[in-house]
């Protein structure tokens, strides 16, 4: 599922692999993506309980899904991106520019609209 | 990996990216948790994409500095700016017929607010979304002289928001087929016209044939009209073809009506 590791799989010669750094990736976040994939490539669920499941995965708190959007992006997990992105996006929308700058503690020197 | 050492990996991770007027500044704060401004431009706009252009992209492009340059970024949506010196900047027209022939189909084409862009005749072909820059529709303004049939020529589904546009003799915008929407715009023609010439709104379209018109489908030309400012012409619709205005709605404001209303098979 992941590019970067099946990459580094690929490149490295057999008998020397012992292990894959992913220097990017905290060991929080890594649990979590480990679980997405898990889920992601056993065949039990039908797709809508899969489609649940990942709603129920994505519910955490903001910072989290920046961090699994980073690990995502450098372990280039399309799916897991989506996913995230998504979710992500679901909380943007709606919103002034003074809440989206509030929600995410967005600390810029002067705003945009300031400047104009 | 301890927090900070983590944190300043993907800071430097973050530089990829060409940030013209950012100034991003360093979390000297003890909070161990991520900041979205971390994020690196690519993740950053990916997450636009999943945006609806109006309200919600065009918000995020009011947050912040770096944020404004992203949204506004080419990959998401053509800019059309009259004042543009530097033409060799991916991403920005200096009118609206350059950009709408750079686009491709279903692109999002913002124009600039302030002054007036003057069209005419424009053959939309592709669908494309044309919206104004400005915090009223009457910000933007198209303006179509004497001599053109139209301003706006729509052969497929395209959708218009937060513009004005203005026909000083001709319509403003001639429908030939295709789904065209027109959200919050501000339609004005000749307060005294030759009834055949001049109206905001033709259209030639004909239903299609293939859908069974008792089906209530998505798919079937049709002008789709909502909050919208109509002022001059002799009617605000004519229709040559054999589409016809159904449910019709219109809120008499103080200096202006607000109609609403669809051109649609029966």
């Amino acid at each position: 599922m992941s590019k970067t590791v099946k990459d580094a799989i690929e490149t490295i010669p057999t008998d020397e692999i012992n292990s894959i750094s992913l220097s990017l990736v905290r060991s929080e976040i890594l649990t979590k993506v480990i679980e997405y994939c898990k889920k992601h490539n056993s065949a039990q669920m039908s797709d809508v309980d899969l489609m649940d499941w990942d709603v129920e995965f994505a519910n955490v708190h903001y910072t989290t899904l920046f961090d699994l959007v980073l690990s995502a992006n450098y372990m280039n997990i399309n799916c897991l991106l989506d996913l995230v992105c998504g979710k992500i996006a679901d909380m943007i929308k709606g919103k002034t520019p003074g809440e989206i700058a509030k929600l995410f503690d967005i600390k810029d020197v002067s705003t945009y609209e300031e400047d104009n | 990996m301890t927090v900070m050492e983590n944190k300043k990996q993907q800071q430097e991770e973050c530089n990829k990216g060409q940030l013209k007027n950012c100034q991003r500044k360093k979390t000297s704060s003890s909070s161990c948790y991520s900041r979205i401004n971390n994020l690196d431009d690519g993740c950053l706009m990916h997450i636009f994409s999943f945006l609806p252009p109006i309200p919600d992209r065009f918000n995020t492009a009011l947050v912040c500095h770096r944020w404004n340059y992203l949204a506004c970024h080419p990959r998401l949506w053509l800019r059309v700016d009259r004042s543009v010196k530097d033409l060799s900047e991916p991403g920005v027209f200096p009118n609206i017929e350059s950009a709408v022939s750079a686009s491709r189909p279903g692109d999002t084409i913002l124009i600039a607010a302030g002054g007036t862009h003057r069209i005419s005749n424009i053959q939309i072909k592709k669908p494309l979304c044309l919206i104004g820059a400005g915090e009223i529709p009457d910000d933007t303004m198209l303006t179509c002289a004497r001599g053109s049939d139209s301003a706006l020529e729509f052969l497929s589904t395209c959708k218009l928001a937060n513009l004005t546009v203005k026909a000083e003799l001709g319509c403003c915008l001639l429908h030939r087929s295709g789904r065209l929407t027109i959200d919050g715009c501000v339609l004005q023609c000749e307060s005294n016209p030759l009834d055949f010439l001049s109206c905001p709104i033709v259209s030639t379209a004909n239903s299609s044939e293939v859908v069974p018109s008792h089906i209530k489908s998505n798919s079937g030309n049709g002008v789709f009209v909502s909050q919208t400012r109509i002022e001059g012409g002799a009617k605000a619709v004519l229709t040559s073809g054999d589409l016809v205005l159904q449910r019709v709605r219109v809120v008499y404001a103080r200096t202006s009506l607000l109609f609403w209303f669809d051109v649609v098979q029966m």
